[in-house]
């Protein structure tokens, strides 16, 4: 039991370790793919050559962050099959042909176009140069699709059917499984934050720029770009981030819930707009949630199912089931005590289904098989020990999205303010309490988008895939030692890698403030 | 079809030949792919249903025995 507990949490450390290194890297990729070819659009529509060297200062930087970080995804997959071997089998086709999708169409479309951009520069056209660009940064947010997809299915299994004779899920609707509201708002939000990501980085290197007072009209014009990028990728996060956040009321209640700290939820339900989580606050008991609450009245109904109106459930509500009565009609939940009964039903079919199949009594099997997807949709919940444990770490969860939306509420302000000093007080350009806001920005939008992730991940805890499947059963049958062992080795690399890409990054950007970078090299 | 591979190859081979920053890229880029491929992936990352089991009939029964038999 020990041992099993400490795999599940080395597996669990090391996952996260690998994926938020991973998407150190991501979104500025998609992001600095897009203002790359924006700054090139400008070059070809105004035919200023220090546009051009505008775009390939922008585009080494892009490179760099690209070279370093491309692979570091395949990381994950070795994990999936090396620790997380159940998971990836329960999952079978459904994590497959995305990826597959992925690898072939995204990742190839990236390679072939990123060779053009770079080594193209006078040996192709103009415009075949700019669609080469162009479909760089498609193929950048192409291959986020198909990541964002199936973790999108985690989250929200549909357009698949279980089949116990191959212990996997097989999917038979695959629009479900790829265009559903989950993955939709998945994909927008995170290239969204991409945009967001790569707006400040740009906006902020810029000002450090014109801080060292070296190319101080590139930096200008740099800053222009990189503003309304990010300003139109702030206000899209937003607007997704609205839209997930209806998903989540749909498809993962328990996780709004942990957001909030909501333990008994209730018509016209407010939000939380400051406060401290009551970390010895349990399902059922009588203690107070949130230490000096200060509330937003029907905020959570509005941003739930906008509507002040409606009724948002907390976690005692979830955990031990509610009535609800609307237009007439009275909605019984079903309690996670109901869902452990029904996953148990499940687990025991499929127990009978293998007694059946090494009998080969075909009519058993069958019986079974009807059992195992009349309860499948609560399988998961087999493996609880108690209802409770269905709840989310609830203080990570909740300070981590208010800390995305309070970092997000920010840059939207610093947006605004880049733009407007570009456009209407160039002077502030000149400032340099103006030029620390914009480098000090970048480190704070880094911990914004690492934040949403944590609000994703920690919160649909304990689920690897939404009632389907907990962590701790996803796990393989291998020791602690080796995952703790890997887990350093990932730690030392990927901190090389990193301390690599800034190191090359500082050098460029450092040795750009000696140079033109107008002039095109 | 002639032209368009001999440009195609000059792209490329004027386009390392120029290269200064990434030079540096394509050392870390080798480097790290090595790690990932020839260490970490042989030697500490074995894909465990492939190499323990050889057919999908072995591997859907150990994946079923595992989910059966509750170990925690």
């Amino acid at each position: 039991m020990t041992d099993i507990i400490n795999v599940v949490d080395w597996s669990r450390a090391q996952f996260a370790l690998t994926a938020m290194y991973h998407w150190l890297f991501v979104p500025l990729t998609i992001g600095l793919a897009l203002i790359v070819a924006v700054m090139e659009t400008i070059y070809v529509r105004t035919g200023q050559e220090r546009w051009k060297g505008i775009t390939k200062f922008w585009m080494t930087l892009f490179g760099i962050n690209f070279a370093i970080g491309v692979a570091t995804g395949i990381i994950l997959e070795f994990e999936f099959g090396t620790n997380w071997s159940n998971y990836s089998w329960f999952v079978g086709d459904i994590f497959g042909a995305p990826l597959a999708i992925e690898g072939i169409f995204a990742f190839f479309m990236e390679a072939t176009f990123v060779a053009v951009m770079f080594f193209g520069w006078n040996k192709v056209s103009r415009g075949f140069h700019l669609a080469s660009t162009w479909l760089v940064a498609l193929g950048v947010s192409l291959s986020a699709l198909w990541i964002l997809v199936a973790n999108a299915w985690m989250q929200n299994p549909v357009g698949m059917e279980f089949d116990p004779s191959q212990m996997r899920n097989v999917m038979d609707d695959f629009w479900a499984v790829a265009f559903n509201g989950v993955s939709m708002n998945k994909f927008f939000h995170a290239v969204a934050s991409g945009w967001c990501l790569a707006g400040t980085f740009v906006v902020g290197v810029s000002c450090w720029m014109l801080w060292r007072k070296s190319n101080i009209e590139a930096s200008r014009d740099s800053l222009k770009v990189g503003a309304w990028v990010g300003l139109v990728g702030i206000l899209l996060t937003m607007y997704t981030g609205d839209g997930s956040a209806v998903q989540v009321a749909k498809v993962q209640p328990m996780k709004l819930a942990a957001m909030e700290g909501l333990y008994d939820g209730k018509v016209g339900q407010e939000l939380v707009g400051f406060g401290f989580v009551n970390t010895d606050k349990r399902p059922g008991d009588t203690l107070q949630a949130i230490h000096a609450e200060i509330a937003i009245p029907y905020g959570l109904s509005i941003l739930a199912n906008h509507d002040a109106h409606s009724f948002v459930p907390g976690i005692n509500n979830l955990i031990y089931g509610y009535s609800l009565t609307a237009d007439g009609d009275t909605l019984h939940t079903t309690s996670y005590a109901e869902r452990m009964a029904m996953g148990r039903e499940a687990r025991q079919a499929l127990i009978d289904y293998d007694a059946a199949s090494k009998a080969g009594d075909g009519a058993a099997m069958a019986e079974a098989e009807g059992r195992i997807k009349d309860n499948f949709k609560y399988f998961g919940y087999a493996y609880l020990d108690a209802p409770e444990d269905a709840v989310p770490p609830v203080a990570t969860t909740f300070y981590a999205f208010r800390i995305m939306v309070i970092i997000g509420g920010y840059l939207l302000l610093f947006f605004l303010l880049a733009i407007f000093v570009a456009r209407w007080k160039v002077a502030w350009l000149e400032k340099p309490w103006l030029h620390w806001v914009g480098i000090l920005s970048i480190p704070l939008v880094w911990i914004c988008s690492q934040a949403g992730w944590v609000v994703a991940e920690v919160g649909r805890q304990p689920w690897v895939i939404q009632d389907l499947m907990p962590t701790n059963a996803a796990i393989s049958d291998i020791s602690a030692g080796s995952v703790q062992f890997t887990f350093w080795m990932f730690a030392v690399l990927f901190t090389a890698l990193l301390v690599a890409e800034l190191s090359i990054m500082f050098r460029y950007i450092g040795r750009s403030t000696k140079n033109d970078i107008t002039l095109t090299h | 079809m002639r032209d368009f591979l001999k440009h195609t190859y000059e792209m490329y081979r004027d386009g390392f030949r120029s290269m200064t920053v990434g030079r540096t890229l394509w050392c870390v880029v080798l480097i790290k792919l090595a790690i990932m491929f020839l260490v970490l992936k042989l030697f500490f990352f074995p894909d465990k249903l492939s190499t323990e089991y050889s057919t999908d009939t072995e591997r859907s029964q150990a994946v079923r025995e595992a989910l059966i038999n509750d170990r925690n």
